[in-house]
């Protein structure tokens, strides 16, 4: 049984960062594998509470998170991609709506690769700064800002190139 | 669409279209895992649970390579003095703009364009640097010195060659021997990737250089661009073109400043520029010494300037440094 100071730890962790977590695994995994994995993020978590930084817990959880993912991806022969807004739990976005936002970006991130869209979504929906986005990846602040820079570069391209298509379709309804 | 891609790309979360588990399938979990047994302690120690000064990890970009780890400072009120390098330039009055001498480097850098890129095997670097935490009870302080040499291979593996835990003036002397082939304390072997190169921006433009450094919207300060050139400078040769555009870049900052000729740890005749920042939380003065004659960067130093916080140092001191050393003919991996 632990000391009351380490279960007190964890019980702060864990209702601090348990539905960011929850949330990363959800956009990169179906929710059954994301309630998993955040689970076994959490009991790993728990087994080395020595070893969770205490300034960014939350960046030290999601690479956690993260390497659960690629197991699990492994497994199953896939690579860990982030879900599409639109796509995700929601319906194709073609499928004869009308061309919403949210069907605009789920076809531009489309044209995207798996590492343009974990750049974003580390930036958009993760929220994080460059320094613990870096943490994530593995990478340096400095790189990490920089494949920001050309994904966001390239999102605005891939929206640019559906915006006459978008507009064309708003015409046809 | 608003202006901003990412406040854009920010309202279509897709975790926002999942409900989540409920407040009481979470708490239940939260017990269950705290019923499973845990380790009383970690095999290897780490840092938790205690704050570590941002300003005192200038090498944390680094592998870690260890040496020389000396508690300085213990348990409360039991302190004894830390023995810091001298200084590399006087903390004085205030100094003129660098823009000038950056462009002049600029332009020397430009000089070699020609020249091949060189590979990270021709790169030795030496550090030193005062490791600090704080919390609440007290501060623990240790010196970490360290050099290290990298060859990559081409499947995208590397070798990394750290050094014995010696002397500064004894690593910098070894590490002057470039050429030579070195003394490994430690020889690690890392996968494909684990040491892969920083991605510089490509580009002839020094503003698109920050913009592409900036990665979000907002602009970086000359602190930051400044980092991130260390950074790059730490991990890897720069090339001759990239030097030039990053030099053109850091003259656009008011707050960079010209130090002149100084003579660096390694005795090489170096051109230092600064600025003082505090985004570390105590006034520091950053140095990045150049080569005059092509513009790389050669070393850096960090120095406190106003104020030592909970640190028993004296003031000035410096806190860091590290220099490069550049091969002509590598040696091949231990």
């Amino acid at each position: 049984m632990a000391d009351l100071s380490d279960a007190d730890r964890f019980r702060v962790l864990f209702d601090r960062h348990w539905e960011a977590v929850w949330r990363f695994a959800v956009r990169r995994a179906s929710p059954s594998q994301a309630e998993d994995v955040t689970a076994e993020a959490f009991e790993i978590a728990w087994r080395k509470l020595d070893e969770v930084p205490t300034e960014w817990a939350l960046p030290w959880l999601y690479v956690t998170a993260r390497n659960l993912l690629a197991n699990l991806h492994r497994r199953e022969r896939h690579t860990i991609a982030v879900a599409d807004p639109a796509v995700h739990h929601r319906g194709a976005p073609s499928d004869g709506g009308a061309v919403d936002e949210a069907d605009l970006f789920a076809r531009a991130l489309a044209r995207l690769s798996d590492r343009d869209r974990e750049v974003l979504s580390l930036a958009a929906w993760e929220q994080l700064c460059p320094a613990d986005a870096a943490r994530v990846l593995g990478c340096t602040a400095a790189t990490y800002r920089v494949r920001l820079h050309r994904a966001r570069r390239r999102l605005r391209a891939a929206l640019d190139r559906q915006a006459p298509a978008a507009r064309a379709t708003e015409v046809l309804e | 669409m608003s202006r901003h891609l990412l406040d854009d790309l920010a309202r279509l979360d897709p975790a926002d279209q999942v409900e989540p588990p409920t407040a009481a399938d979470r708490h239940t979990l939260r017990e269950r895992i705290m019923t499973s047994p845990r380790p009383r302690s970690s095999p290897e120690p780490q840092p938790a649970g205690r704050s570590r000064v941002p300003w005192a990890v200038a090498a944390a970009g680094l592998a870690v390579v260890a040496a020389l780890a000396v508690t300085v400072v213990g348990t409360t009120g039991e302190r004894s003095a830390i023995a810091t390098p001298g200084l590399t330039v006087p903390v004085d009055a205030d100094r003129q703009p660098a823009a000038d001498t950056l462009h002049d480097l600029a332009d020397a850098a430009e000089g070699h364009a020609d020249q091949p890129e060189l590979p990270a095997e021709q790169r030795v670097t030496v550090s030193w640097a005062l490791h600090t935490s704080v919390s609440e009870r007290d501060a623990d302080s240790e010196i970490v010195a360290r050099s290290r040499q990298w060859w990559l291979h081409d499947d995208g593996t590397a070798t990394e060659c750290a050094s014995q835990p010696v002397a500064m003036d004894v690593l910098i002397a070894q590490a002057q021997k470039v050429d030579d082939v070195p003394d490994c304390d430690r020889v690690a072997q890392h996968g494909p990737g684990e040491h892969a190169p920083i991605d510089w921006p490509a580009t002839d433009d020094p503003a698109e250089l920050i913009a592409q450094l900036a990665g979000n919207e907002e602009l970086p300060d000359h602190h930051e661009v400044a980092d991130a050139y260390l950074e790059l400078a730490a991990k890897q040769p720069v090339s001759a073109h990239d030097t030039a555009v990053t030099l053109r870049a850091l003259a656009t900052f008011d707050e960079l400043r010209d130090y002149g000729t100084v003579t660096d740890r390694a005795g090489r005749q170096v051109r230092a520029v600064g600025y003082t920042t505090d985004s570390g939380g105590l006034p520091t003065r950053r140095l990045l010494l150049l080569d005059p004659d092509t513009g790389q960067v050669l070393g850096a130093d960090q120095t406190l300037t106003r104020d030592a916080g909970n640190l028993d140092v004296p003031i000035p001191s410096v806190i860091s440094y590290r220099l490069h050393f550049t091969a002509n003919d590598p040696p091949p991996p231990p």
